[in-house]
């Protein structure tokens, strides 16, 4: 006899909107998907939103997802893009000049501690809204200039000057993160 | 340090990143999708009804510009004095009549009707609207379709050019009740006993609160006029106009006031309005107060909340019991479609009903005691205005004289949505209720 793919069993519960096999598909990739909205939040109540909102649109398009690919590639999609639609209306409600300064938010300091992950993500998430958009689309998602400019609505030199920006913003802060534990040790 | 470096670090320490997301946060999702649920089924249901209506109207309008339900009768001719007619022999016998002088007209029967100087039987035949005194009538056709009732009949016409034969015969295969191009209109007074089905409700979000023995259903009385429209036979459509209340009682609530009935609490001078720090809760809602001259306490459980405590210039031992439970009370408006079959095929009307209605909601107000015909005291937050519900009964309908009937309508109604609007309560609280519509209606 064939076994049933557990994930596909978890999603055809989904469909018939079962609790329980929602709340299934929400253990198994809340973890990562949490991750996800940590790195495109500036905050970790706004990584909750991004969360919440992202799980239930996946729940919501469940039944347009046809097993042609990944479902955690789909899934994670669909959380990218609730993470950009957040950025429009940020961009919508904010003015201009708030989106793009970079300068005057405050620098943490760890003391002599080890560079650990949450700091990374830290230095990310302190990252001026849309630099840490082009930040995550390009360096770790893997879209182009060309893409990102289309996804954001900006120009593609744009998003080239935002990346530039963002790396610059986060080699100070690494480098003086650095510093502070060459000195404690 | 290099571009990529920052890229690469970067990307190793964040891209698979993983995190254990607040625990709230699954809360929050579920809850959204049941309201996305509920929504979709609201909505389901607002188009459902919504169809009915113009479908309803559809045939209403359609009825009205044909003329109605089928009773054209052949072209009449003798338009004359009086015609005499009477049934060949044994009522009910339908013996060798020419085809072209059995015609059919829908006939108003009349035994008591004032014809001259002397009262007489009549028929009318409706078409025409002339009266025909009836001529030999059988006793039996008398008796079994009485005064009052419209009935296709079978009428031979006798003329200077025809031979003197009538005949009344019944054609009531298939055709029931009472007319059946007729339309009806109505009034109605509906004394009503109404409560809520409770469900859905969390223990941990509801504060552990017992509603279901802290509160009882309360009796009211609705009026309304309504329309009946015959589209077939036995079958009717029945709309109008109803105003009508729900609620419930909160038991156990005790209010105080001052012993000289002094305000404890002050308008505010600008607006006039009363800042009442308190608030009940029920299963249908929030209910904030505002009357100025009573202070509340729950007796059995935490359902007043109290968001300052202390009067203006009283202290709370000096009050004064004042009364207990509260009423909280709902008035709408409704416009009901509903479809009426009649079981019976002549005389007295026994219809079985069935039907939607889409309701407003035109008032909200507790009151204080168990008497809703008073000064309201408070208000419930995030009613929602606009609800559908359904409607289903039994109609009894006894003809009085040829025109007028007697409706008795034990009916039952239930909400098809929650009172309180998404979002206010984590339970859900369906208003229902059971009333007997007592009226009359006059037929046309």
């Amino acid at each position: 006899m064939a076994k049933v793919d557990p994930l596909r069993k978890i999603v055809k519960g989904c469909l018939q909107n079962r609790k329980e096999d929602q709340y299934r598909l929400y253990a198994r990739f809340s973890r990562k998907m949490f991750g996800i909205c940590l790195r495109y939040a500036a905050s970790h109540d706004e990584a909750q939103d991004i969360l919440q909102e992202g799980f239930i649109k996946v729940f919501y398009k469940l039944p347009t997802f046809k097993w042609q690919g990944n479902l955690e590639a789909w899934i994670r999609r669909i959380f990218v893009n609730t993470a950009i639609e957040k950025y429009r209306e940020r961009v919508y409600h904010l003015p201009a000049e708030e989106v793009i300064d970079y300068e005057g938010y405050a620098s943490r300091n760890h003391g002599p501690d080890i560079l650990h992950t949450r700091d990374i993500l830290a230095f990310v998430q302190q990252l001026p809204l849309q630099y840490r958009l082009v930040f995550n689309l390009y360096a770790i998602e893997g879209y182009s200039h060309r893409e990102i400019g289309e996804l954001l609505q900006i120009a593609e030199s744009t998003s080239r000057s935002n990346l530039a920006r963002a790396r610059l913003l986060l080699k100070d802060k690494l480098e003086s993160e650095l510093k502070l534990i060459v000195k404690a040790i | 340090m290099d571009p990529n470096y920052i890229d690469r670090r970067i990307k190793d320490e964040l891209e698979g990143l993983e995190a254990n997301p607040p625990v709230e946060a699954w809360a929050g999702i579920s809850e959204a999708l049941v309201l996305r649920r509920k929504r979709s089924v609201f909505y389901m249901l607002s188009g459902l009804a919504a169809s009915i209506a113009i479908l309803a109207l559809s045939m209403i309008s359609y009825w009205m510009l044909t003329g109605g339900y089928e009773v054209t009768a052949p072209a009449f001719t003798d338009t004359g004095t009086p015609e005499i007619i009477r049934p060949a022999g044994t009522a009910g016998s339908l013996t060798s009549l020419p085809a072209e002088d059995d015609m059919r007209y829908l006939v108003s029967l009349d035994t008591e009707a004032e014809t001259g100087s002397r009262s007489e039987s009549v028929a009318r035949i409706v078409a025409q609207n002339v009266d025909y005194r009836l001529a030999g009538i059988s006793p039996d056709i008398l008796n079994r379709y009485p005064g009052g009732e419209q009935q296709i009949m079978s009428v031979a016409f006798g003329g200077p050019d025809k031979p003197y034969t009538e005949r009344i015969s019944d054609y009531f295969a298939g055709v029931r009740g009472s007319a059946p191009n007729t339309i009806r209109l109505g009034a109605h007074f509906a004394p009503q006993s109404s409560y809520r089905i409770y469900s859905g409700g969390i223990d941990a979000v509801s504060q552990g609160i017992p509603y279901e023995s802290l509160e009882e259903g309360i009796l009211s009385l609705g009026a309304g006029v309504s329309a009946y429209f015959k589209f077939a036979p036995g079958w009717s459509l029945q709309t109008g106009l109803n105003y009508f209340r729900t609620g419930q009682f909160i038991k156990d609530i005790v209010s105080y006031n001052h012993p000289a009935s002094l305000p404890l609490y002050s308008q505010e001078r600008t607006t006039g309005r009363v800042f009442h720090p308190q608030t009940i809760l029920t299963s249908q809602g929030s209910v904030r107060m505002f009357d100025p001259y009573h202070y509340y306490a729950d007796v059995r459980s935490s359902r007043v909340i109290t968001s300052k405590e202390g009067f203006e210039g009283t202290e709370i031992r000096t009050l004064k019991r004042s009364g207990e439970g509260v009423s909280q009370v709902f008035s709408y408006l409704e416009m009901p479609v509903v479809f009426r079959y009649n079981l019976l095929g002549k005389g007295i009307g026994l219809h079985v009903k069935g039907g939607v209605s889409g309701i407003y909601m035109v008032g909200n107000d507790v009151y204080l005691g168990s008497n809703i015909y008073q000064s309201p005291v408070g208000e419930t937050y995030g009613v929602r205005r606009i609800n559908f519900s359904a409607i289903g009964g039994i109609s009894i309908e006894v003809p009085l004289t040829n025109r007028l009937h007697l409706h008795l309508e034990p009916t039952a109604q239930l909400f098809l949505n929650p009172a309180i609007r998404e979002g206010m309560m984590m339970g859900n609280a369906y208003p229902f209720g059971y009333s007997l519509i007592t009226g009359v209606s006059y037929g046309f």
